[in-house]
């Protein structure tokens, strides 16, 4: 974003644009050492007796919180499992570079609160998801660093968030001098002439910026021209964009984020999976959803070592909350403060297990430093992580800390 | 057609367009006819007075139609007539207006063909709708000027903040006759046209589509769902129409689905169109319904209407028997979608009610934590003060909702849970004798509550700014921030406390936001650090705003030319940032280059179909070039350049940039130079590309004119636009798709 304030300052002119639109363009695209940051949220609150942290029963089961026994339990490398299929499947082919966080107290059984808190590491509103941060911390980011298709995608006016529900009118939107033709002379303005119509609508912006004098406006008419300097972003993607795409949304997502970071729009994804809301009938609905979700993040990180991008994933997958340890009268679970994290990527060091939670899901304390269990511990919150993950992603500037300041400490989680 | 307007240009010696941007100095209003004088003197005795009343009025055949009269003998009645023919004017399908397709029976016309195409009638409507469209004939007397806030702001004058609402209001933009009554009388005159504006059926459809962001209810349009929300066990003829003959079935789902997703609108939109007190959005003890949302619940009788029966889209109030009405609140589309569980128990229901219509966010209580594992309570949302700071506000008004179900069907008798509070609202539980009837009562309570004032204006200040009002919960402790705060409170609180002495009218709450510094300020003139954090906010228009300003001020709509949907509400809008009413109900407020590219592809694609259309047409029917033709070059063929060439094509640019963008400049200003140098600019390099074989002088296939857009039908050879042997429609394209993409144009 360092060429907003590069243009300012140099109070563009007219005649200096030609060049400066090729530098910028030159820039404004996420480099290949980059990572792509991938927040999948489980949307509704997920169990985690259901899934890392599993909690099978022993005997008759009349006191259970799930519905496997604890012999069924599956052990996966470092990790005891839940016994569904998608999740061993995932957990089987990343078990190295997975680190697992049990015990997680999200200090909230409300979904808003409790999704602002998984993913911004605060209870409040208005501060921005993880996500958001590490896009609007992108070197070069382009206006369409920040890909969101649903969950916590708060940027706290750090940057625009880029919507592509579908991936259909993206070969459409990439040729916008052309009307739904690959044909490169059927643009409706002749490409002699598109530079200076490019000319003309950045030097008019300019005029405009100076003139106005309602910062709020002034604003506005700078993100215009930020996003008006940037690369055709869609014709960036288009090339990259897959020849056929998956039956279900979440798959579908995925391929037009990876292909989005491939193209170099995009730094940071927010996706989100839904069905864990299950205050009733939760043995039956609870699997389906944990399914669909592992299914989903297994097609993530197959597709993108396909694409050669899978070290530069960091992926991070959580929850609203966790669910009770106990079963509600209609055969539901409903929300319990106390969940997990799971992470992998750049950096961590996986095939570990933080954290643990005794039978009926309450926590273990842990020494800070450690990171063992100690009866003079903590509690991990999602502060202590986000404030890891900021520190991780080189996001932990005092100006990030004194705006969006979280109260816990960074923790040796990552390695 | 245009003998009349020529006949008075010429007997007032003077040319037709917009002024030069100096009124004072040099008026041109050359061709100014008032359009109450056109229709006193001509329209009515000839045409509307003599053939249109006698079925248009209010005990007439016509008086379910949009178009109703009023017989001179009542007073005001050609105010009110001048207002319903203007608007009528505006209105506009497939490039031709209402107002003539109509009485041609071009569209279906209850009364059938009562004027002949290319007829004496005929002309007299088109002469009117030029002048309804021409807001530059008639610039009138008097300075328009910006004013001062008093709080270091300066305001859009009268005539710009005009335009402003106009567009965001009623999605159109002003009349001729609308913008020359407010440049003449300023401030007062202003006020009258808005309250006329909200008295139109385009600011009654506007508010549907605006009040859906509050509502979401819409959520229930897409793949007939409306349809599939409604209890069958309380309603079982939802599904009438599957009785009905096959070919017509689906026809009525559709239209089922569309009145039972629309009921909780059409509700809003009926008080708003009828003058009510906004309160009744709560209160109202009927419901409105259509013919087929009285299918839908069994109220219906008599046979079932054709699906095009205009007469069956009509709402009306009806009582449901034995269900007790509270507005908005007891619609099964407002139900369905903040929906009940057992184990939420009405919560989420609770949640909305108090955050839409009492200003206040439970959830902002829920930022403290919470241990679920360290609770010594049995039942901690009762007894636990970490859960009962939200749920001792929330479980009684959840428990108000005890007789609706999931699905919105009424249940009287329902038992509420005994281990929750008791059912009530601000301290006092339901009486006993109001069990069966919950949310009347919490309704009658909630309207006497200031706070529902305080949501009333919140609501219409986000509607019109696009910024949500700042809040204790969003703030920092930035002291601007809180200054900013404070100085917004008050201002809501003194408009909330005369929304309430003003029987709760939201209309006046709508003429104060769009007067205030929120709506219309436009510079800074030494305002505080605090006031303008939050002022001056342009906001990126929404794809439906966008969608209606393009035909606006183009004439045209940006649609699929096969299908004819349009790309930004049917194609393109989430993407633009619009919303779904389901998943995604957040407008996006900043552009990226996804936005970029879906401005920049509406721009050209836009300049591509509009430019050779309106250039094709005879003069003084075009929106865009009533002054500049094609054979006009800024450099002629021997490199001269014109001195009457160049005035008239920099009077075009003049009058592209107050219809496009809302910018009265003078043909000098800079801003006309730079649009003249890109023309001249794109001009000659085309044509140096066309001489030299590097371009071809066809215009590319989409811009060709060879069939009418609207019509389909072929085009007479000599009619036909295809040539651009000297590049000038592609330079005057570029210079259209120039402004197209402008921050005036894409933002308000």
């Amino acid at each position: 974003m360092d060429r907003r304030r590069f243009l300012k300052g140099l109070g563009v002119t007219a005649l200096a644009l030609p060049t400066l639109l090729k530098q910028t363009r030159a820039h404004a695209l996420v480099s290949g050492d980059e990572t792509l940051v991938v927040t999948l949220h489980a949307d509704g609150g997920w169990d985690p007796a259901f899934l890392c942290d599993p909690k099978g029963y022993v005997g008759d089961g009349s006191d259970r919180i799930t519905d496997f026994h604890e012999d069924d339990i599956v052990s996966v490398g470092a990790f005891d499992l839940a016994p569904n299929r998608a999740l061993m499947d995932f957990f089987s082919d990343y078990s190295r570079e997975l680190l697992v966080i049990n015990g997680v107290d999200n200090q909230s059984n409300s979904h808003l609160a409790g999704v602002r808190n998984q993913w911004s590491g605060k209870l409040n509103h208005g501060h921005p998801s993880i996500g958001a941060l590490a896009a609007a911390h992108t070197r070069n980011a382009p206006t369409t660093a920040f890909m969101s298709f649903g969950g916590y995608d708060n940027t706290a006016g750090l940057l625009p968030i880029t919507r592509l529900p579908s991936p259909g009118f993206v070969s459409e939107l990439a040729h916008p001098y052309r009307r739904h033709t690959p044909d490169p002379d059927s643009d409706l303005v002749p490409s002699s002439i598109q530079e200076r119509l490019q000319m003309a609508q950045a030097a008019r912006l300019e005029r405009q910026i100076a003139a106005a004098t309602l910062p709020n406006q002034r604003r506005a008419m700078q993100q215009l021209l930020d996003a008006r300097l940037g690369d055709n972003e869609m014709a960036l993607l288009a090339p990259f964009l897959p020849s056929q795409f998956e039956a279900t949304p979440l798959k579908q997502q995925i391929q037009i984020a990876l292909a989005a970071f491939q193209a170099g729009i995009t730094s940071s994804v927010s996706l989100t999976s839904g069905g864990f809301d299950t205050h009733k009938a939760h043995d039956t609905k609870h699997p389906v959803a944990l399914t669909n979700l592992f299914e989903g993040a297994l097609f993530l990180m197959q597709q993108a070592e396909k694409m050669g991008l899978a070290d530069r994933i960091l992926l991070l997958i959580g929850s609203d909350f966790g669910r009770t340890p106990w079963y509600n009268e209609h055969d539901g679970k409903d929300h319990y403060s106390i969940t997990s994290m799971m992470m992998m990527g750049p950096g961590i060091d996986g095939g570990r297990v933080i954290g643990s939670t005794d039978d009926s899901l309450v926590p273990d304390l842990l020494d800070p430093d450690t990171l063992e269990p100690s009866d003079d511990g903590i509690r991990i919150t999602p502060a202590h992580i986000h404030a890891t993950l900021r520190e991780h992603l080189g996001v932990d500037t005092p100006e990030v800390a004194g705006t969006w300041p979280l109260q816990g400490d960074a923790l040796s989680l990552m390695a | 057609m245009r003998s009349w307007l020529l006949a008075i240009s010429v007997l007032m010696g003077c040319t037709p367009g917009p002024h030069n941007g100096d009124l004072a100095q040099n008026p041109d209003k050359g061709s100014c006819v008032d359009p109450m004088d056109y229709l006193q003197d001509r329209l009515w005795p000839e045409l509307v007075g003599t053939t249109c009343l006698a079925c248009h009025n209010q005990e007439g055949s016509a008086r379910h139609s949009q178009f109703v009269l009023q017989p001179t003998s009542v007073p005001g009645a050609m105010e009110a007539n001048l207002q319903i023919l203007s608007t009528l004017a505006q209105k506009e399908q497939d490039g031709s207006s209402w107002l003539l397709l109509k009485p041609t029976n071009t569209v279906p016309h209850g009364g059938g063909q009562m004027v002949a195409p290319g007829s004496a009638e005929a002309e007299l409507l088109q002469e009117f709708i030029t002048l309804a469209n021409r807001p530059d004939l008639c610039q009138g007397e008097g300075e328009d000027e910006a004013t001062d806030s008093g709080l270091g702001l300066t305001l859009a004058s009268p005539v710009s903040t005009l335009r402003k609402a106009s567009l965001v209001l009623a999605g159109r933009l002003p009349t001729s006759m609308e913008e020359s009554r407010v440049r003449a009388g300023g401030e007062d005159v202003l006020i009258q046209v808005l309250w006329e504006m909200m008295s139109g059926e385009a600011f009654a459809d506007r508010m549907v589509l605006l009040l859906n962001d509050v509502f979401l209810t819409d959520r229930y349009l897409e793949n007939n769902l409306g349809v599939f929300i409604v209890d069958q066990g309380r309603y079982p003829s939802a599904f009438w129409y599957e009785q009905t003959d096959p070919s017509d079935k689906w026809t009525y789902q559709t239209l089922t689905a569309e009145a039972i997703a629309r009921e909780p609108l059409m509700l809003a939109q009926h008080i708003l169109r009828e003058d009510r007190p906004w309160s009744e959005i709560l209160t109202a003890d009927y419901m409105l319904a259509n013919t087929w949302l009285k299918l839908a619940y069994g109220v219906h009788d008599g046979p079932i209407p054709a699906p095009d029966d205009p007469a069956a889209q009509v709402w009306e109030e009806i009582d449901l028997p034995d269900y007790p009405h509270a507005g908005v609140l007891t619609t099964v589309a407002f139900l369905n979608r903040y929906p009940n569980t057992d184990t939420n128990r009405n919560r989420h229901r609770s949640w909305y009610f108090y955050k839409t219509f009492l200003d206040t966010d439970i959830m902002t209580f829920a930022d403290r934590p919470v241990d679920s594992t360290d609770t010594p309570f049995d039942n901690p949302t009762l007894n636990d003060p970490n859960c009962n700071v939200c749920h001792t506000t929330m479980d009684p008004v959840a428990g108000l909702f005890q007789n609706w179900n999931t699905l919105g069907a009424y249940r009287p008798d329902a038992a509420w849970y005994d281990d929750m509070l008791v059912p009530g609202f601000g301290g006092v539980d339901l009486p006993d004798a109001a069990q069966d009837e919950a949310l009347p009562w919490l309704a009658a309570r909630t309207v006497e509550d200031p706070r529902f004032d305080v949501a009333s204006v919140k609501m219409v200040m986000k509607l019109l700014t696009g910024q949500e009002p700042l809040s204790q919960a969003t703030v920092t402790d930035d002291p601007v921030m809180q200054k900013a705060l404070a100085e917004q409170d008050a201002w809501i609180a003194d408009i909330a406390a005369e929304f309430r002495e003003r029987n709760h009218d939201l209309k006046w709450v709508i003429e104060q936001v769009v007067l205030s510094h929120w709506f219309r300020a436009i510079a800074d003139d030494g305002a505080s650090e605090a006031t303008l954090e939050r002022t001056g906010a342009a906001i990126m228009l929404s794809p439906e705003m966008l969608h209606d300003k393009i035909s606006a001020t183009l004439g045209m709509p940006w649609v699929n030319e096969a299908s004819r949907q349009g790309y930004l509400t049917e194609f393109y809008g989430l993407m633009y940032g619009g919303i779904d009413s389901n998943t995604i109900t957040e407008r996006l407020s900043e552009p990226s280059g996804v936005t970029e590219s879906i401005a920049l592809s509406m721009a050209t694609d836009m300049a591509c179909r509009a430019v050779p259309i309106d250039l094709h047409k005879s003069t003084d029917d075009r929106v865009l070039f009533p002054y500049a033709t094609m054979a006009d070059a800024p450099i002629l063929r021997d490199g001269t350049r014109d001195e009457q060439t160049e005035a008239a094509i920099r009077r075009n640019l003049q009058w592209l940039f107050l219809r496009l963008l809302g910018e009265d400049l003078p043909v000098d200003d800079p801003e006309i130079d730079a649009a003249y140098a890109l023309l001249e600019d794109a001009w000659t390099t085309g044509r140096l590309a066309v001489n030299s074989g590097d371009a071809t002088s066809i215009l590319p296939g989409p811009c060709q004119l060879r069939e009418d857009w609207w019509t389909g039908e072929p085009l007479p050879d000599d009619q036909m636009v295809i040539r651009d042997d000297d590049f000038a429609i592609r330079a005057w394209m570029t210079v259209v798709t120039y402004l197209l993409t402008d921050y005036r144009f894409l933002y308000e």
